[in-house]
């Protein structure tokens, strides 16, 4: 390698360098709150607020502890921890009384003296909560023996990995560490399944209608020549300007006066309509050569057949682009729903998780469970459909 | 007309009917009755089934009442306040849009070699901060994910980071709204976890410096901020002197980077600093008269020529101002705050000064990688490459590059983006109030769309909350009339 050709190799690599730390660095900031949200979706409830993103087995009790059993005395009559304190509350009195006593004077660390007395009492625990495992029980019942005969070191991992799983199975039923249960019990709390059926079943009647009325609406005005045709069409493009907040009111009374309040079609009728997708496909089919009428009209074909058979296969992308758009802005719609859907049956996922987050928001690990469900068929939508979508916004964009 | 006539139309309305019917029935018949209902009283307390009052015509009482209680003034503030997010989060959708129209040259080797030498290199600043922590499991789990990253920068190139930024976009609503609510939440949030440590050996730093090292930071900003100001209003003079902006577009422009001077004269912590800040700016002023309008310009033109571009770029450095104000204002008090040596991360939506920034924050999070960061991609892609070219022969280096060539350019993408969130803007900020905050602490986060929504569908005053809508429609006119004025001139 030249002398030249080596300092070029070390710019270009610098710059990718570079290039890539930024990248990298952008990427993680946008990509570690979804991290987070999937590390708290599967965290048991009584973590939810620790520092650590991933699920512990214990709060407190690292290897090194498991050497210390000093510590685990101090900890357990000070009772600060919630483990510590759960297993306070089952220690027999009189064993409570003795170890307040130790720690008064200073005598906890006789670990020899006051561990195989505890041991009693925490495995009146275990059983109390069925603790199923009869070959554990087994176990812990040979390390009392081995705690009391002499070395405590050795026993007392045992008996502390044992004494945590208790306590869990106590609480969750489900001894494990990541709570993938987490996701079934949002839908044993919340209709979600229904939730996700009613957004799905109102988008995608939504889209279709508004395809199909907007693609026959720009038919109309892109493809057909009648009398008063433009006025009407700058009347369309008056009302795109006009804000949804101005109708939004109007329109629930209207809603109230049909009786649509509080069921799908209510939410679906009033979105099947759009002057925006009219205004796009017009676009898209002013492209489309005028020959191909002229051709059509010769064949003897009707003006249904024109558009059905001729003009809307050529329109597919801009069909395409409207329909995902549509989707997508229907998925997420919040402020027409919010008006009008009283009974939770009918709740969409944006509605559903905000009565969601209202009636238990301090189950973080739930409500971040169903968070993340929500979103999965967006992913969906636009790993399918990148290319489209991003033709659709770039089109949009370059055409004004 | 004959007969032929008579057909086409029929078959052309046809064509149109399914569409135009729904358009009257739910834009057009809405829009009259939401006119009507602007002037009435119509409440939802005094007219339901049940009480049957007459319906009464009170002609613009509606109107004054806006003005008089003051929400509405206080309440545009609030909107106002949110859109300072919009320049910033133009400049980062840009600059991610450049970032990600950079052609990676070289050979394979060197691509590889780099992306393992950028993960190697966030690994290990990842390891030196998180070692501090000692989370063995967490220093892990972001080096996986730095990893991943890196894997999928490598065999994916540009499109798998574009996919990556694009993210936060596309799950956008309020999935993301109740993620952030719990990540900002004062006890358990990932943000206050993260922040808690660092924040305490912060304060501990802080309290053993002396009050005036903090004070002197605080000062360094006011100074950083002077410097902007003088650089900004010397380019745009001289851009008036030169005939390339236009009389009207320069005021338009110094006021809009006034703003921050006004707001930081009122904000200042010290009767001294203050008056400081009123001298300064009386100083920018009178200067900037005498220089330009004695000495006269050497071209003239069009009294709004380059206000587009101009105006933009004003916003981005009012966006910029307020940072440093903000910024300066924290500093100067951080003595203070830290004297017991503690200083405690915000409860960040239910505090009054926090509870707008951490909504601006999340808002930048989702803005830079969004449609308008495909919009300026789309439109680098376009750029004539023959225009760097000239450059490159011109001897310009990069930023030369991008404010001489790269700038212009973009010009009616950047102002296109401007006028959508600017009308999104106006209208936004809905979802995040009855989501996140409920539109407080104290109002604080309360837009004019979650007031509209308040009035109309909480407290059921109907008329009042038309009246706000059409006031509202107003403002969204405004700024359609100002795009459609330049907006076209940007055509031809």
């Amino acid at each position: 390698m030249s002398s030249e050709s080596k300092k070029y190799f070390y710019v270009d690599f610098s710059k990718t360098f570079v290039f890539n730390v930024i990248l990298i660095g952008f990427s993680l900031s946008f990509i570690l709150p979804f991290v987070w949200m999937l590390f708290t979706s599967v965290k048991p409830l009584d973590q939810v607020e620790n520092d650590s993103w991933i699920p512990l087995q214990s709060a407190w009790i690292t290897e090194a502890d498991f050497n210390k059993p000093e510590e685990f005395l101090q900890q357990l009559v000070d009772h600060k921890d919630p483990i510590s304190a759960y297993l306070w509350e089952h220690v027999s009195p009189s064993m409570r009384d003795i170890l307040n006593e130790a720690k008064e004077e200073g005598t906890l660390s006789n670990t020899q003296k006051y561990l195989p007395a505890i041991s009693n009492d925490l495995s009146a625990i275990m059983k109390r909560h069925n603790f199923q495992a009869n070959e554990a029980f087994a176990q812990i019942e040979m390390t009392k023996d081995m705690t009391r005969i002499k070395d405590d070191n050795e026993a007392w991992p045992l008996l502390n990995r044992y004494y945590l799983d208790a306590y869990y199975v106590g609480h969750f039923k489900e001894p494990r560490k990541y709570q993938w249960y987490n996701y079934l019990k949002v839908f044993e709390n919340i209709p979600y399944a229904r939730y996700y059926w009613n957004t799905i079943f109102v988008a995608a009647w939504v889209t279709f209608l508004q395809v199909l009325t907007s693609s026959m609406a720009a038919f109309s005005f892109a493809r057909l020549s009648w009398k008063g045709r433009d006025k009407v069409f700058v009347l369309y493009l008056a009302t795109m300007m006009l804000p949804g907040l101005v109708m939004m009111i109007p329109n629930y009374q209207i809603m109230v006066t049909l009786g649509l309040v509080d069921s799908l079609p209510g939410l679906i009728i009033p979105s099947a309509f759009s002057t925006f997708g009219c205004f796009m496909l017009r676009q898209f089919m002013l492209g489309i050569s005028p020959s191909l009428d002229e051709a059509a009209e010769i064949d003897g074909a009707s003006k249904w057949q024109l558009y059905w058979e001729v003009i809307l296969p050529l329109t597919k992308p801009g069909l395409v682009t409207l329909a995902i758009f549509t989707f997508m802005g229907n998925y997420h719609s919040f402020f027409w729903p919010l008006v009008m859907l009283r009974s939770q049956n009918l709740y969409t996922l944006p509605i559903g998780l905000l009565a969601f987050d209202g009636s238990s928001g301090q189950e973080t690990n739930l409500l971040m469970a169903a968070v993340g469900m929500s979103v999965i068929p967006m992913i969906f939508v636009f790993v399918f459909f990148q290319k489209q979508l991003v033709n659709g916004i770039q089109l949009g964009g370059v055409k004004e | 007309m004959n007969k032929r006539e008579v057909k086409d139309l029929a078959v052309g309305v046809g064509f149109l009917a399914p569409n135009i019917l729904g358009v009257i029935c739910f834009t057009m018949i809405p829009l009259v009755m939401s006119v009507i209902m602007a002037f009435s009283d119509w409440d939802l307390t005094k007219h339901n089934m049940f009480l049957d009052n007459e319906l009464k015509f009170v002609g613009i009482d509606n109107f004054t009442k806006l003005f008089e209680t003051g929400d509405f003034v206080r309440y545009l503030g609030n909107t106002l306040f949110f859109m300072i997010g919009i320049p910033l989060g133009m400049g980062g959708s840009l600059l991610a849009a450049i970032l990600l129209s950079q052609e990676v040259k070289g050979s394979s080797r060197q691509v590889w070699g780099s992306v393992f030498a950028s993960f190697i290199f966030i690994l290990s600043i990842c390891l030196l901060v998180l070692l501090g922590l000692g989370q063995s499991a967490m220093i892990i789990l972001i080096v996986g994910i730095v990893g991943l990253i890196a894997v999928i920068g490598m065999t994916t190139g540009v499109n798998g980071y574009r996919t990556l930024f694009y993210t936060p976009h596309f799950t956008a609503g309020v999935a993301t709204y109740i993620l952030w609510k719990k990540m900002y939440n004062k006890e358990s949030g990932v943000i206050n976890n993260a922040i808690r440590d660092p924040l305490m050996s912060f304060a501990e730093f802080n309290q053993a410096l002396s009050p005036s090292v903090m004070q002197g930071a605080a000062v360094l900003l006011g100074l950083v901020f002077a410097l902007i100001i003088y650089k900004v209003s010397t380019h745009w003079g001289q851009m008036w002197i030169d005939g390339e902006l236009g009389t009207m577009a320069w005021i338009i422009c110094n006021a809009f980077v006034f703003i921050p001077v006004i707001t930081s004269y009122f904000w200042s912590p010290l009767g001294f600093t203050k008056w400081i800040i009123a001298a300064l700016g009386a100083f920018l002023l009178i200067v900037n008269f005498i220089r330009y309008f004695t000495k006269g310009r050497d071209f003239n033109c069009d009294s709004f020529a380059g206000a587009e571009l101009a105006i933009v770029f004003a916003l981005i450095i009012l966006g910029i101002l307020f940072l440093l104000v903000g910024l300066s204002a924290v500093t100067f008090n951080l003595p203070a705050m830290t004297q017991d040596g503690v200083l405690l991360p915000p409860d960040w939506l239910f505090e009054y000064s926090w509870a707008k920034p951490a909504l601006m924050i999340m808002g930048l999070w989702g803005a830079i990688g969004s449609n308008n960061m495909l919009l300026y991609l789309a439109a680098l892609t376009n750029v004539p490459q023959s225009l760097y070219e000239a450059a490159d022969i011109d001897g310009a280096n990069a930023v030369q590059k991008f404010w001489n060539v790269t700038w212009p350019s973009l010009a009616p993408t950047t102002f296109f983006i401007f006028v959508m969130s600017t009308i999104g803007g106006l209208q936004g900020g809905m979802e995040m109030a009855k989501t996140m905050t409920g539109g407080g602490p104290g109002g604080a986060t309360t837009t004019l769309a979650y007031f509209i929504y308040v009035e109309g569908f909480e407290t059921g005053r109907l008329g009042y909350s038309a009246a706000i809508s059409w006031t509202l429609f107003a403002l969204v006119f405004t700024v359609t009339m100002i795009n459609w004025k330049f907006g076209n001139k940007q055509g031809e």
